[in-house]
């Protein structure tokens, strides 16, 4: 019986709220597969949009590794980390015919011997606050 | 593509900053244009008919094929001229024209398909990256650039009399007085072509009861009323906005920012019998999404204030009305927002009615930025 990857992301604010200009700090781990399957692992911090009009995204930070680029040298499935400022604008929003979400995307592709490749992702979602004066 | 619940946190076990790239802070833009054609998979509503692997590789095929198709057309069409001789006629510029949007909407596809592919967010990302770097304006600007906020540009806006500066006008619905200028156009010119076709076949033809002339005057009724209602339209669309003077609104600061409060001074000059003056701060939501083959936008207000309200007055000519208000951005609120296919803005619209004349509306465009003291040096020393 084959189990689905399981994908953890941490983020350094438990609470997951943020303002602009902090440091994210996201770790993230990929677990339940073999070495030799997984072939890619990406990382956003993207934001976009949901409601009533047509769906866009941008990536603020993005980073791909893969079993090419390493060589095979490295595992992907180990812990991993990266940080990132984050940027003034656009701060998440709730409305009625627009939301705005921020979230840490991390997408791995899978290809199994004689298997063809199988994409899994994960988002966290975090809120990307107003600056508050305290 | 499988799509995971969210799970609970890993715990820190280790930490591992490999392959970390240094990204410094990169403003984010929007995705790339909705396809303009798209051979297999439709979308409905939020669902798609086929996978979005099988329609990009639909759109991949489709145009592939279309691009092979106009470059070899391209090189028969050139083969052909060479031979022909040294004037080109209007059929080979034709045949250009065909192949050239063959070749155009074929590259675009091509690279359309690669974008969405699994490597396109890299690829995007890389060229929002390396068009940030060259972005001159942007380092002008100090780096400080808001992503996907309008900014306020200095240049653009006109000094204010009163306060500081005056609010640039956004409406007047010209798409609707254009295109009631058009229809009444149209209409006169069938009217006098109506009319001399059947005066001139009255007048050249023995046998009055044929259709030559009865026709065009049996049309004539309808498209003289038709002619004469467009008239009235225009007339109404056009009177209020030539007998009198826009209203000027100026405001103490731009751009705002939430939780702070602004003076504007709304400004009407003319000799006019005024039955209400009232002006609302807005802020709507505006969202376009595809329909089948249609684009279709939404708009929802947020918020709407009445900040000023007059009744009953009249504007004498040389005392125009000069009467200064306060409007205050809540704290809480969502700072004006530009993507390709939503939108967050916020405005001032006013609401005039007055004597003999129909109600005129217009709008009055603000920018709010978000409040961060990073942002508000920003727009200070813009």
């Amino acid at each position: 019986m084959n189990f689905d990857p399981l994908i953890s992301v941490k983020l350094n604010h438990a609470s997951r709220e943020y303002q602009p200009g902090d440091l994210l700090e996201c770790e993230y781990q990929i677990d339940a597969i073999d070495r030799d399957a997984l072939k890619s692992v990406e990382v956003a911090t993207m934001w976009y949009t949901s409601g009533k009009g047509d769906e866009e995204e941008a990536f603020h930070y993005y980073e791909r590794q893969t079993t090419r680029n390493t060589n095979g040298e490295v595992d992907l499935r180990e812990l991993s980390h990266f940080s990132t400022e984050l940027p003034l604008s656009p701060l998440s929003y709730a409305g009625t015919n627009l939301n705005i979400i921020w979230c840490v995307r991390v997408r791995i592709v899978v290809q199994s011997i004689d298997q063809p490749p199988k994409e899994f992702k994960y988002s966290q979602p975090f809120q990307l606050h107003a600056y508050q004066s305290t | 593509m499988v799509d995971q619940e969210p799970l609970p946190h890993s715990t820190w076990i280790n930490s591992h900053p490999a392959c970390i790239l240094p990204l410094s802070l990169v403003g984010s833009s929007p995705t790339l244009a909705r396809p303009l054609i798209r051979l297999i998979g439709k979308k409905r509503g939020r669902h798609h008919s086929v996978s979005h692997r099988v329609g990009m590789w639909g759109d991949f095929a489709f145009s592939l094929t279309l691009l092979i198709f106009g470059v070899l057309a391209g090189i028969a069409l050139i083969s052909r001229t060479r031979h022909s001789g040294p004037e080109l006629s209007v059929d080979i510029w034709l045949m250009a024209l065909v192949v050239l949007t063959f070749i155009i909407f074929g590259a675009q596809g091509l690279i359309r398909s690669i974008l969405q592919s699994r490597m396109g967010d890299g690829l995007r990302f890389s060229f929002q990256r390396n068009v940030t770097k060259f972005d001159f304006s942007q380092r002008v600007r100090g780096g400080l650039k808001l992503p996907n906020v309008p900014l306020f540009d200095t240049i653009l806006t006109s000094r204010g009399t009163v306060q500081k500066w005056r609010l640039p006008m956004t409406t007047g619905q010209p798409v609707k007085t254009l295109a009631v200028i058009i229809f009444f156009s149209i209409w006169v010119c069938i009217s006098v072509v109506l009319i001399y076709y059947s005066v001139s076949q009255y007048l050249g033809t023995e046998d009055e009861l044929h259709f030559s002339w009865w026709l065009p005057i049996l049309s004539l009724p309808p498209s003289i009323g038709l002619s004469i209602w467009a008239g009235r339209f225009l007339k109404d669309q056009l009177q209020g906005r030539i007998t009198i003077d826009p209203l000027k609104l100026e405001i103490s600061q731009q751009p705002l920012y939430p939780g702070q409060t602004y003076e504007v001074t709304a400004i009407q000059r003319g000799l006019l019998h005024v039955r209400s003056l009232r002006i609302f701060l807005v802020c709507e939501e505006i969202t376009s999404f595809h329909q089948g083959t249609d684009v279709r936008t939404e708009t929802h207000e947020v918020i709407r204030e009445r900040v000023f309200q007059q009744r009953r007055f009249e504007i004498k000519s040389g005392e125009p009305l000069k009467e200064t208000f306060q409007i205050e951005i809540p704290a809480d609120a969502m700072h004006s927002f530009q993507g390709h296919y939503n939108s967050l803005q916020w405005k001032l619209v006013s609401i005039g009615r007055y004597r003999d004349l129909p109600e005129i509306q217009r709008n009055y465009a603000l920018i709010v930025h978000p409040s961060s003291p990073l942002a508000r040096v920003e727009g200070e020393s813009s």
